[in-house]
């Protein structure tokens, strides 16, 4: 097998409809992001970081260039990927139980033993065993985002697509669900597109990070993150390259607050 | 589906156990509401007079229900009434759920149907009985119909601000899960409009019941209605009062039953 990209966009447009008519968000985007690659895409709030990951999603049509995953045309969701929304609380179906929204997503397409197999190893994953009974609006918010990656991972992807997974999360709760996401990563191999405004997180999850600036948006720098894995919440954020890529990060930032 | 094991069964069983508590404590509440009734109707017992032609008190009500029982009418009558306001309250859910859904998916549905809609809704239904009489003739049909036309819009409305209101990501994660249409709505979307149709339902139930007797007293069909109104023209005043209490009851478990499944319903939403 050649080394095929994941995710490909060449000259990829994006307008969206507004009050004043249509505006356009991203503008001209060139992006290679290859297999198994953990991809942030970072920006301040309005420029299109989300617009960007739900037109790879094809969740949200483009104007015009092309934007490919694994060399097919993304038009409308298409399988192998798995979208985690930010939004737990709407993205979860409270009437079912844990277990039953693991299982939405693969129910009907395998045999029960084949499908509880499955979902098991999926709530595994995210360290929900005891809780595969409760209901979501039981439980807390942490763990109720952990319900919908462990719905992600039930569908075996092979990219996961993560908008802002951890932005309504407090700190402690957000670090563990990181180094969770890690381990699953290394585990499945997936490809992983994550959309965050966390400087940090964005250094300490990522291989490259995709900087968007400007209205329409491109990208303004692409970082490539060189830290050792497996990562660690203390060590890795003490490193030197760590650091350097947080002032740089923030060097960067810092000038688009003053433009 | 994931095959049931005993941590499933035993979630249903506690499901069960949850909402018995929660039954037991609504009926006692819904109790406590007609303690002033049954002080009023005990007064009237005492104060009232067995022999007066227009406030008889209750035991003579009672004497009345039994006459009518006895001659056979008062259990086919309650059943009449019963079968079509159960019937009707179906009808109108599945329709009202189904053209409410469209509506609400599709604003140019909603152009299109909405004036034609308003101008049906605000018909009082009454005023329907006389030109449904007339287009279908005096039958169960006729009856059926005119329920279901009064009972038909609150689901309906229900529906279609249930459907408006969804969440844009549940509409998301459908897309992006890549469910079937059929699995969207079995799923996702009839579940979460759940809470809506059964407030829909609860609105429709007095009115079916109403427009129900409204039927049978305007056509003499068979029910509690042409019961009633019978009574009335024999100027039978404690079978008047009797059957009144009778059509109050009927309400009040029709209502109580369909409050239960809906507290029932929505246990797992944890809605109720």
């Amino acid at each position: 097998m050649t080394t095929q990209p994941s995710f490909q966009c060449e000259s990829l447009c994006i307008d969206l409809p507004g009050a004043p008519g249509v505006r356009r968000i991203i503008e001209d985007l060139d992006l290679v992001v290859r297999r198994g690659e953990f991809v942030s895409i970072l920006g301040g709030s309005g420029t299109g970081k989300t617009t960007l990951l739900r037109t790879l999603a094809g969740l949200t049509p483009y104007s015009s260039g092309r934007a490919a995953y694994e060399g097919r045309e993304v038009r409308s969701p298409v399988p192998g990927m798995a979208m985690v929304f930010q939004d737990y609380g709407h993205a979860l179906l409270m009437w079912r139980t844990v277990r039953r929204n693991v299982a939405l997503g693969v129910e009907g397409r395998l045999r029960d033993a084949e499908l509880d197999n499955k979902v098991q190893n999926a709530i595994r994953m995210v360290g929900l065993d005891r809780f595969k009974d409760e209901y979501p609006w039981r439980l807390s918010g942490g763990m109720q985002q952990r319900v919908q990656i462990a719905r992600a991972l039930a569908m075996e992807p092979s990219a996961l697509l993560m908008d802002e997974p951890f932005g309504a999360l407090d700190a402690m709760t957000k670090a563990s669900l990181q180094d969770q996401l890690l381990a699953v990563q290394a585990e499945t191999g997936a490809t992983v597109l994550f959309v965050t405004h966390d400087i940090e997180e964005a250094i300490y999850l990522s291989d490259t990070i995709i900087l968007l600036k400007g209205s329409p948006a491109h990208i303004a720098r692409r970082i490539r993150v060189d830290l050792p894995r497996p990562r660690d919440q203390i060590e890795t954020k003490e490193l030197p390259e760590y650091l350097r890529l947080r002032h740089q990060l923030y060097e960067a930032f810092r000038h688009e607050i003053h433009a | 589906m994931i095959a049931t094991n005993a941590p499933a069964q035993a979630i249903a069983a506690g499901r069960g156990r949850r909402w018995a508590i929660h039954a037991a404590a609504n009926t006692w509440s819904a109790l406590q509401g007609l303690l002033p009734l049954i002080v009023l109707l005990l007064l009237w017992q005492v104060l009232g007079d067995p022999r007066s032609p227009y406030f008889p008190p209750p035991s003579t009500w009672a004497a009345a229900l039994i006459d009518r029982t006895s001659a056979g009418d008062l259990a086919p009558a309650v059943l009449a009434t019963f079968q079509s306001v159960a019937a009707a309250l179906v009808l109108a859910t599945g329709l009202g759920v189904g053209i409410g859904g469209l509506i609400g998916a599709s604003p140019a549905l909603e152009r299109c149907l909405g004036p034609t809609l308003e101008f049906l809704r605000t018909l009082p239904p009454p005023t329907i009985v006389p030109v449904a009489a007339l287009l279908i003739g005096v039958n169960q049909e006729m009856k059926l119909s005119v329920i279901v036309f009064a009972a038909l819009w609150p689901v309906l409305l229900n529906t279609t601000s249930g459907v408006r209101s969804l969440h844009p990501t549940l509409l998301e994660v459908a897309r992006s899960l890549q469910l079937g249409a059929i699995a969207q709505v079995t799923k996702i979307f009839l579940p979460a409009l759940l809470p809506s149709i059964l407030t829909g339902v609860r609105v429709a139930a007095p009115l079916a019941i109403i427009v129900s007797l409204l039927a049978e007293m305007l056509t003499l069909m068979p029910g509690l209605g042409a019961l009633l109104l019978m009574a009335q023209r024999n100027f039978n005043a404690a079978e008047v009062f009797g059957l009144l209490a009778v059509v109050g009851s009927f309400g009040f478990i029709i209502n109580a039953v369909l409050a239960a499944f809906e507290s029932w319903a929505l246990m797992p939403q944890g809605r109720s």
